[in-house]
């Protein structure tokens, strides 16, 4: 899957969307498999697409500003977008569409896209259950990393 | 550091168990039948065990096994590390429903709920009983706690009072482990025998629990005339510490690790994992296995070799019924069905026999088997006097980033206001700071990132800030108030509802009186002191169509909202005479002098204290009374 031609631009979008470096999301070993996820869930046509709409904003000096309006405020791309977000937030696909079909539904991806989750990193805090911080960590502040 | 080392040389089939007359049959391999069975054999006298639940997880591997199927699923509530049975079921909290127009809920949840209120309280099925996904928090009852009917005109008095206790007390934070400041409790009215200390020291408060400390600092309410000044102070718990060189007159403690079949460096100092409820991944909490494996290495003992004194243990064999001989009124033999794949009912029926039998199957459980099989007790007290905590939920932001999900579940309380005159007037209660967000409210940290999301459009470094801001803050103080034993509340079975097995499930009936919704009331207020001295947000709402709107009432014109706190207890009370009670202070039956039924079940009442350490000390002095029994009649 990193072989495919999609692949690379997805790691991109998926930083620019996240707030996280490509290299800590190469770091969460679970790329490969959000990336199959979405194809699987959406379709690799679909995908292609909006990350087709991706490429031709992505060197725009402001770069929120145009994802906002041609990535999240699209009927399209928005829920797909967000739900990338969540992905590699809390490592779970949300159903996309009203009813569930074999591949759209609410999952965890795998045991590890839970423990990998953005989320705990964010606030300084370990997945619950799992990178144990260690005997009284709980003590002391909050190390909370810079954005 | 020990490990819990689990010799697999016991393993019995239930061909040969039905061969023998074993001295002791217990029902539950959770903490109270753990407890006996290892009393026992140690002893010298042999035991079998039933365990209605899976029993694969003696291992390392099998651990992580359920850790993993607890990262992998969607609903992570108490019972998702553990594997799920149609023939011996646990309660799931997200099966709660609402009734609708008041009729019970027969569907297909667990509990059949015949209301007023549905109760969402779970327990687990699985060797090791619900101590595999209980939190871990170790308060003693308070010597007013035994006697709130003479003290207060509220409840039912025990036959036996907090000095008769606290012996056994110690043996339960021995074999638990358990972590905490004995000074900070005595301050509460607790009497603790000599220069004890706890096996270890307290676990450290956490950044959080000092924030609020900090803010509360000389705090005061006035209830009922008295004045109540509030402070943070650590929860006694049953997880592993730093141990305490004074314990046990200066010999120390050595604390128990992870259970396994061969020697692990797992399960030393709680790690902080933030996920005791419902899977301790480092085994550093104290679970029912680590005196379950104590126990099956009995089987290497000496005595009981030359004696042929076996204990096995029988897993995914459900108790169906008690039989009595009406000749003796003794307890003659318990049928099973055991099954064998976990999704097919598909089983096999036998019965067993003992000298004497122990039911330790939790406080709803017990009375369903007993229910089941036609014994309601003189008294007909069996099932009846069913209590549990509710609590209440208050939540907020604090100020600054307080570093919220980090640390044990709870490491720090706000306890003052357990016991006072008030008590005659409305219901005491207990306050835990979580450590763990708002998580059991609102479903945060998940239902923030939603919102951030979905709602806020948030995204890349808005998101990183908003996230921090949302949960790190976080504080929730859930109150836990008590309950009174009130006879209406109560166990029941009947023949129209039944699982796979053909068993009949268990239907609760469930009522708050005022005194406790005043309580819960109380609770709220001052929820809003303690905000408002800290500058805290308050976030907290109650919703009456939300998903867990059924916990919720109006009381003084106010909307509240309560929760279950799994601690069921009550259902075969103890008392003076087999006319007012179920079991006698040692929790033998009074119609059945072989049978003892133990656990909450047992307990008048249940202050303000979880009920787990309460039941262990229960369990350490009937196993003293089955003692006597086996070497009294053991020529017979």
């Amino acid at each position: 899957m990193s072989g495919h031609s999609d692949f690379k631009l997805f790691l991109e979008f998926s930083a620019a969307i996240t707030g996280y470096s490509q290299f800590q999301l190469q770091g969460t070993g679970q790329a490969e498999l959000y990336f199959s996820t979405l194809i699987e869930v959406v379709g690799a046509g679909v995908v292609s697409e909006m990350l087709g709409v991706y490429r031709d904003i992505a060197s725009h000096e402001y770069l929120d500003e145009m994802l906002k309006q041609h990535i999240f405020a699209d009927a399209r791309w928005g829920p797909i977008a967000r739900n990338v977000i969540k992905l590699w937030y809390v490592g779970t696909w949300y159903q996309l569409d009203k009813f569930p079909n074999a591949v759209d539904f609410k999952r965890i991806v795998s045991p590890i896209a839970y423990t990998e989750g953005l989320l705990w990193r964010t606030i300084g805090a370990n997945p619950s259950g799992a990178k144990a911080p260690g005997y009284g960590s709980w003590a002391n502040p909050p190390t909370i990393p810079p954005t | 550091m020990a490990y819990a080392q689990v010799p697999l040389r016991n393993v019995v089939d239930h061909e040969t168990a039905s061969k023998i007359l074993y001295d002791v049959v217990i029902v539950g391999s959770g903490v109270a039948g753990a407890i006996i069975a290892n009393e026992l054999s140690r002893n010298g006298f042999s035991v079998l065990i039933l365990e209605a639940g899976p029993g694969h997880d003696f291992t390392i591997p099998g651990h992580e096994k359920n850790l993993y199927r607890f990262y992998s699923a969607v609903a992570k509530d108490s019972n998702a590390p553990y594997p799920a049975t149609p023939n011996a079921r646990m309660p799931r909290d997200f099966e709660t429903k609402k009734l609708v127009n008041g009729a019970p809920d027969t569907s297909n949840s667990y509990f059949v709920q015949n209301g007023p209120f549905p109760l969402e309280s779970t327990y687990a099925k699985v060797v090791g009983g619900t101590t595999m996904h209980w939190q871990g928090s170790t308060p003693r009852m308070l010597p007013d706690d035994f006697m709130t009917e003479s003290n207060y005109g509220q409840g039912r008095d025990w036959p036996i009072g907090y000095d008769e206790i606290e012996p056994y007390y110690q043996m339960a934070e021995r074999e638990m482990g358990v972590s905490g400041d004995v000074e900070s409790q005595k301050d509460l009215g607790l009497r603790f025998a000599g220069q004890y200390v706890y096996p270890m020291q307290e676990l450290p408060l956490s950044y959080l629990d000092k924030q609020v400390s900090e803010g509360l600092h000389g705090a005061q309410v006035s209830l009922d005339g008295e004045i109540y000044s509030m402070s943070v102070r650590t929860i006694p718990q049953a997880r592993n510490g730093v141990p305490n060189p004074k314990y046990d007159e200066g010999k120390g403690y050595q604390p128990v690790g992870a259970v396994n079949t061969h020697q692990t460096s797992l399960g030393e100092r709680c790690q902080g994992n933030n996920n005791c409820v419902p899977i301790c991944p480092v085994q550093a909490k104290y679970d029912a296995r680590k005196t379950l494996a104590k126990a099956l290495g009995n089987n290497a003992l000496e005595k009981n070799i030359s004696s042929g004194k076996r204990i096995d243990l029988l897993y995914q064999t459900v108790a169906s019924k008690v039989w009595i001989d009406p000749a003796t009124d003794r307890v003659s033999r318990i049928s099973y069905k055991a099954y064998g794949a976990l999704q097919s009912s598909e089983h096999k029926s036998g019965e067993v026999r003992g000298r004497i039998f122990v039911i330790a199957a939790n406080a709803v459980e017990t009375p369903r088997l007993m229910l089941a099989s036609g014994l309601p007790s003189t008294s007909g007290l069996m099932g009846c006097n069913l209590m549990d905590h509710p609590y209440l939920l208050a939540w907020g932001l604090m100020p600054k980033p307080a570093g919220t999900f980090r640390g044990t579940q709870s490491t720090g309380g706000i306890e003052e206001l357990r016991s006072g005159s008030f008590r005659r007037n409305q219901a005491a209660f207990r306050v835990d700071i979580h450590n763990d967000g708002w998580g059991w409210a609102t479903g945060s940290p998940y239902s923030d990132l939603l919102d951030l999301v979905d709602n806020q459009n948030k995204f890349s470094k808005d998101l990183r800030s908003g996230l921090v801001d949302r949960l790190s803050r976080q504080l929730l103080l859930a109150f836990m108030v008590e309950l009174p034993a009130i006879k209406s509340n109560r166990v029941t079975v009947d023949s129209r509802y039944c699982d796979a097995l053909g068993n009949e499930r268990p239907a609760i009936t469930f009522d708050l009186p005022d005194y406790v919704k005043a309580g819960l009331a109380y609770s709220r207020q001052i929820s809003r002191t303690i905000f408002q001295r800290l500058g805290v947000e308050d976030c907290t709402h109650y919703d009456p169509y939300g998903e867990v709107g059924f916990g919720y009432f109006t009381f003084a014109g106010q909307g509240y909202l309560f929760r279950g706190g799994n601690h069921f207890a009550g259902t075969h009370l103890m008392g003076h005479s087999r006319n007012d009670s179920v079991v006698n202070s040692w929790q033998r039956s009074w119609d059945h002098e072989n049978l003892y039924l133990v656990g909450a079940g047992s307990m008048c009442s249940i202050g303000t204290a979880n009920t787990t350490l309460t039941l262990a000390a229960l369990s350490f002095r009937s196993a003293e009374q089955i003692l006597k029994d086996l070497t009294s009649t053991s020529g017979t």
